[in-house]
């Protein structure tokens, strides 16, 4: 067994707000040995970033450390006193590497610069052996030129590339633990499948410890030997990887592992988990989790403790655990009935549509370029069909969709809506058009007017459209609608702040249904929540397509989502579709080799680096109770 | 499926604290309670209102009648001052305390119309540049760039030379002077809600235009509207006051508090009450109104509003 | 660089011609300068005379056209008051103008960042509470008569000053001061809140995750990134006091620079000294605008590539 260099032990951090105390991370102890990569799960707000600021002496107003310690070999890192020890420790001993590459580094100094400021704080370097130092750390890092990026600023990377600078910032004095938050998150998806395979290459080289912070737990199968999944500010469950991914026992994990959908499955429903998290503020009187959990309960009114499973199994934090349930029983029911049919007249045709924006021109009476952000694309949508459209960020997907909808200029090309041609339609036309088509967008914070009532915002298109006046059938409609999308009767007095991010995203659904439309646009509508979430706006689109006979176009970035949701994917690639065709062909075998890349990258739970039974007896550190 | 059993917004990231677009819960009286130097300012701004509106009724002399017997008499108490003339006399025998009177219905009232006339355009301007967009917009930035880098108080006092000073040309003036802010930081709010999903939301559910600049843009225009026209009122009192004080101003007979501090610095040293007293009133209605600024500023901006109580607890505790 | 250099000339060369073309248009459409420049018992003939020495019986045309011309070679005619060229009056007086706007400025930048650093460091603190108050009083006092309270108290009182005009090192320090503060203030809170939301940066929680030590993630890391909007409310208070503010100050304390002969100029109804007061103010705020916008990409490397 491995002497622990990082102990975390009853941690416990809160932050000050108008509002009241929230308790971030509640009583919260690991141990993490040389060598050792512990995956911390969960979803936002569940504690997991906060914890690793305390680590490195990053938590500050409104928030702050009121309990338990951090000890790097034995000697505390937390508190004024330990200002010297932590200053010392971090960036030489600890590295750690962020989530927003694109703020991460100061963009007045040359990234070399910030690289050996690193080497002369902790190595005594001179400037010249620590730039010499920077370009083998750039070229470590795989950036082509490093004697020519090290003096280059941060504008003028792109945003893999700034990762992985960051990553040659952080592994510069040879640290023995790399702590990562969410490091991919902000990332494509091939740039992540790369930069995850950087991260393991380097790890196995230098023998790193990692701690890597995620809410991806196929993330956490590629790289971790061990994980601990958090909920409400607690450890629930810890353990071996193989165990946790597989075999969960906490029904909380259980239900991330269902609820994370996977490239295997077509159309299946996706588990949820019910509900949301619990209130921060408020004090942890029963099982956080009880509200949401199937298996509750009288036993757990009283909060379970985490304690070992035993024989290197890892801990739990649970009264009635779930049953070894392996993840394939889930996945035999109830499989989602394919629109299979349709030989019908598609609702949506597009031909041959491009959209091109001037980007500046060369000299004053130059050539002007043009950006080909839409070029020559072509698809049809039958009625009630889903149609997944799936890029990378600049691929044109979000614009072939503004495209679709004219809300942003088409240069050329058809869009036949109906059996009518809409391209070339007037501005009343275009507004009546509205009431057939409707979008859904990505951000559930931004589409909703901070100043008006859920009631205004649903029943806003009846009134411009003049549709309906009379307040009274107007609270019927909204009702009605709220109904349909699963929100309270009494949301529609209240304004959006009073809502989570998927409460949000319902009330932009109701909003894009009052209209009755037959055909929505979809922009990444599930990008921006979490696993558990995610898997109830999947399901509620599912559910109101075969109840109203929707069609959509969904747009994501995401290929397992899309397989979930979708009848036909389209493959989107530099203003081009490049492949297109039923969901189960493209997925399992993909003509163009960039698709099959696309489809490489994603990191899934089935992929487990370290096997699904935990028979190779790897140690782990976690078997033994910190404390 | 269920819905969720509570409305915490706290589901959200912890780590950058869940502030929201939170509208007033109190409203802003609560809030207002709740911090004493805009609690003091409102109420300071307050009074000086009401001794405009009724400062005739309040003064005890003609500000104007002069009593060159009764000359440069000090403040009651200081020796030689009377209960007659409370704060004293000025160099023509007119009584302090009345001229303070009716001074700051001048200041006041300039302050008003300046405001509302330079914001009614300012903003009207800033819209129309915001939301056309494209050729309108470059045209009036470029109107804009071009008087931001005039120089502003040399060009008043050529106008207030050439036309003749007044209280409508001083108004004018100052106008002239200070539309600009207004449309720039309408023209920067337009733009970036233009941006935002909502807006783009009500254009693709067909909303015209005058719906989405009515219905969507000015409610969250208010707020940051608010506080700049608060701003630039304490600004404008100062413009008028020293414009008076250079003679550029509102002409005697009438009173202003820069007027006054004008004649009295020839008697600076005699009498230094004429200077000090019209000077304290300017600095103590310009105080106020920064208070009431500050206050607004930091309350209707909800990440200010959670900032500041984070550090006053942090700064506490 | 040179192209963007170009694109602020010719932004600038508007500027002036709008300044020569509102001028135009204030003192010979709008205004009448016969009324304004002759005592009201001129005669018919005195006026008649009074305005084909300066040509105001042209056509208006022709009158703009001329009047382009001599600006354009700095002639702006003969003073009334002076009975001088302008021109000479203005290389007379401007000197004393710059010495006191630069000092100010100087004054105020010193004083500004120190403070506004120190408060930032420890945002509702003690040091950052009383800065904040120090501020909004110095916002709030008329600067004509912080002028007057100096002269009271320093030079009425103790005596340690002179009261007004111009001379030796002595003359300049209260005009200076109190054209100063205000702008000291104003600056203090820019670099207050700048400093706060630059060490609240993502990049600044990286240096501290490096281990940086503070002197450098503040003095150098921050206040680098905060040079840009520093130097940007830093360079609108000098052209606020290049462009008004003097008139004020060097009223008060008789000095005697551009402002006070402005001032001079209105009492003595010399139109002709003052419209050329205003042109080469105008054209001194525009200079200084592009030495600003070249000062800052010289700061910040992401702006030469917006630029380009």
């Amino acid at each position: 067994m491995s002497e622990p260099l990082l102990t975390v032990e009853g941690l416990e951090v809160e932050f000050l707000t108008r509002r009241g105390r929230v308790q971030a991370v509640r009583n919260v102890s690991f141990g993490l040995g040389p060598g050792q990569a512990l995956g911390l799960v969960g979803e936002s707000g569940c504690g997991k970033s906060v914890t690793s600021q305390a680590i490195m002496g990053l938590v500050q107003l409104p928030g702050r450390i009121v309990g338990g310690d951090v000890r790097w070999k034995g000697r505390s890192l937390i508190g004024p006193d330990a200002a010297d020890y932590r200053r010392e420790v971090c960036g030489r001993d600890i590295a750690m590497v962020f989530q927003d590459p694109m703020t991460s580094l100061d963009p007045l100094f040359a990234v070399g610069d910030q690289i050996a400021e690193v080497l002369v704080r902790h190595r005594g370097l001179s400037q010249a052996a620590a730039r010499a130092r920077a370009i083998e750390l750039l070229d470590m890092v795989h950036i082509s030129e490093p004697q020519k990026r090290v003096d280059q600023f941060p504008h003028e990377f792109s945003g893999g590339m700034r990762q992985r600078v960051l990553i040659a910032m952080a592994l510069a004095s040879e640290p023995e633990l790399l702590i990562a938050d969410e490091p991919t998150t902000a990332l494509d998806v091939t740039v992540q499948a790369s930069l995850l395979d950087l991260i393991a290459e380097l790890q196995q080289r230098l023998s790193l410890a990692v701690l890597m912070i995620t809410h991806d737990l196929g993330v956490v199968a590629k790289l971790c030997r061990d994980v601990a999944v958090m909920y409400a500010g607690e450890i629930v469950e810890d353990g071996p990887a193989s165990r946790m991914l597989h075999t969960p026992s906490h029904p909380y994990t259980a239900g991330l592992v269902a609820a994370t959908p996977t490239l295997a499955l077509t159309r299946h429903r996706l588990e949820t988990i019910d509900g949301q998290p619990p209130d921060l503020r408020l004090p942890r009187t029963q099982c956080s989790f009880r509200p949401r959990c199937a298996n509750a309960t009288e036993i757990c009114s009283v909060a379970p403790d985490l304690l070992p499973l035993g024989d290197g199994k890892g801990r739990l934090a649970c009264h009635n655990p779930v049953k070894t349930q392996a993840r394939a029983a889930i996945a035999s029911d109830a499989v989602h009935e394919a629109h299979t049919a349709s030989f019908d007249a598609p609702l949506l045709s597009v031909n041959n549509l491009s959209v091109h924006y001037p980007i500046g021109r060369h000299g004053l009476f130059g050539r002007r370029d043009v950006l080909k952000a839409v070029d020559d694309v072509s698809f049809d949508i039958r009625p009630g069909e889903t149609l997944g459209l799936v890029g990378e960020s600049g691929s044109g997907k979000t614009t072939t969709g503004r495209a679709v909808l004219r809300a942003v200029p088409v240069t050329s090309g058809s869009i036949v809506f109906d059996g009518q041609e809409i391209t070339v339609l007037g501005r009343e036309p275009l507004r009546r058009l509205r009431r057939d088509m409707q979008i859904i967008f990505q951000d559930p914070y931004s589409s909703l007017n901070p100043r008006m009532t859920v009631q205004d915002i649903v029943a806003e298109p009846l009134i411009v459209h003049g549709l309906e006046t009379e307040p009274g059938r107007l609270r019927d409609r909204v009702a009605h609608l709220l109904e349909l999308v699963g929100l309270p009767a009494d949301a529609a007095e209240r304004h959006p702040h009073a809502f989570s991010g998927g409460q949000r995203q319902r009330v932009g659904i109701a909003r894009a249904l009052t209209l009755e439309p037959r055909f929505i646009i979809a922009d990444e509508p599930v990008s921006a929540l979490d696993v558990s979430i995610r898997a109830q706006v999947v399901n509620l689109m599912q559910d109101l397509q075969s109840q109203l006979g929707l069609t959509y176009l969904f747009i994501a970035h995401d290929l397992a989502v899309v397989r979930h949701i979708a009848d036909r994917v389209a493959i989107m690639k530099s203003g081009k579709i490049i492949e297109i065709g039923p969901v189960e062909d493209i997925y399992s075998s993909p003509s163009q080799a960039y698709t099959r890349a696309l489809l490489e990258a994603v990191p899934e739970i089935a992929d487990n680096a370290y096997g699904v039974t935990g028979s190779n007896g790897a140690p782990s550190s976690l078997d033994a109770p910190v404390v | 499926m269920s819905v969720a059993d509570s409305d915490n917004t706290l589901g959200g990231d912890v780590a950058a604290p869940p502030v929201s677009d939170t509208p007033l819960a109190g409203g802003y009286w609560a809030d207002l309670r709740a911090d004493t130097p805009g609690l003091i300012g409102v109420i300071c701004l307050g009074t000086l209102f009401f001794i405009a509106v009724f400062a005739p009724f309040l003064a005890p002399y003609d500000p104007a009648a002069q009593d060159i017997i009764s000359r440069l008499q000090p403040p009651v108490w200081m020796a030689g001052g009377s209960w007659e003339h409370l704060l004293g006399t000025d160099h023509l025998g007119r009584d302090v305390l009345s001229r303070l009177l009716h001074g700051s219905r001048i200041s006041l009232f300039v302050g008003f119309a300046t405001v509302l006339l330079a914001g009614t355009f300012g903003v009207l301007l800033g819209l129309i540049s915001g939301y056309a967009g494209g050729r309108t917009d470059q045209w009036i930035t470029a109107i804009i760039d071009t008087q931001v880098a005039f120089p502003g108080l040399l060009l008043a006092l050529l106008i207030l030379a050439v036309i003749g000073p007044s209280m409508t040309t001083v108004i004018v003036v100052l106008a002239l002077n200070g539309w600009m802010v207004y449309a720039r930081m309408t023209r920067s709010v337009v733009l970036g809600l233009r941006q935002t999903a909502f807006v783009e939301a009500a254009e693709l559910l067909g909303c015209r235009t005058g719906r989405i600049l009515i219905r969507h843009l000015l409610p969250n225009l208010a707020a940051p509207l608010l506080t700049l026209g608060t701003l630039e009122f304490a600004r404008i009192v100062l413009a008028e006051a020293a414009l008076s004080f250079l003679g550029l101003g509102v002409q005697p007979p009438a009173t202003s508090w820069g007027l006054d501090v004008a004649q009295g610095k020839d008697y600076m040293f005699r009498a230094w009450w004429l200077v000090t007293i019209p000077g304290l009133a300017i600095a103590f209605t310009v105080l106020a109104i920064n208070l009431i600024a500050s206050w607004l500023r930091v309350t209707t901006d909800p990440v200010e509003r959670e900032k500041r109580y984070a550090r006053r607890f942090g700064a506490a505790g | 660089m040179s192209g963007f250099v170009i694109n602020r000339l010719w932004q600038g060369a508007i500027v002036v011609l709008s300044v020569v073309v509102v001028v135009f248009v204030l003192t010979r459409l709008i205004g009448d300068p016969v009324r304004v420049m002759l005592p009201l018992e001129a005669t018919a003939e005195q006026r008649a005379a009074f305005e084909q020495q300066l040509g105001l019986d042209r056509p208006i045309l022709e009158q703009f056209v001329t009047y382009v011309r001599d600006v354009a070679v700095l002639d702006f005619g003969e003073s009334l008051w002076q009975r001088r060229p302008v021109f000479e009056i203005i290389v007379e007086r401007a000197p004393a103008t710059l010495v006191l706007t630069f000092t100010a400025i100087g004054i105020a930048v010193a004083l500004a960042v120190p403070l506004g650093v120190i408060a930032a460091l420890r945002p509702e603190g003690l040091v950052d509470r009383v800065v904040v108050v120090i501020s909004l009083l110095g916002l709030s006092i008329p600067q004509f008569w912080l002028g007057l309270l100096f002269i009271v108290l320093f030079s009425l009182t103790l005596g340690w000053l002179p009261t007004s005009g111009a001379g030796g090192l002595d003359h300049l320090v209260l005009p200076a001061l109190t054209l100063a503060l205000p702008a000291m203030t104003r600056l203090v809170m820019v670099v207050r809140s700048t400093m706060i939301d630059e060490l609240n940066a993502q990049y600044v929680k990286v240096l501290r995750a490096k281990g940086m030590l503070p002197w450098r993630v503040i003095g150098v890391h921050a206040l680098r990134n905060s040079a840009v909007p520093i130097l940007t409310i830093a360079g609108w208070e000098l052209i606020r006091i290049v462009s008004g503010y003097t008139v004020v100050v060097e009223t008060v304390f008789a000095w005697p620079g551009l402002g006070l002969t402005a001032i001079q100029a209105i009492e003595r109804q010399d139109l002709i000294l003052l419209q050329a007061i205003v042109f080469v103010t105008a054209i001194l705020v525009v200079v200084l605008n592009l030495i600003l916008d070249i000062v800052y990409k010289v700061i910040d490397p992401r702006i030469e590539m917006s630029a380009k």
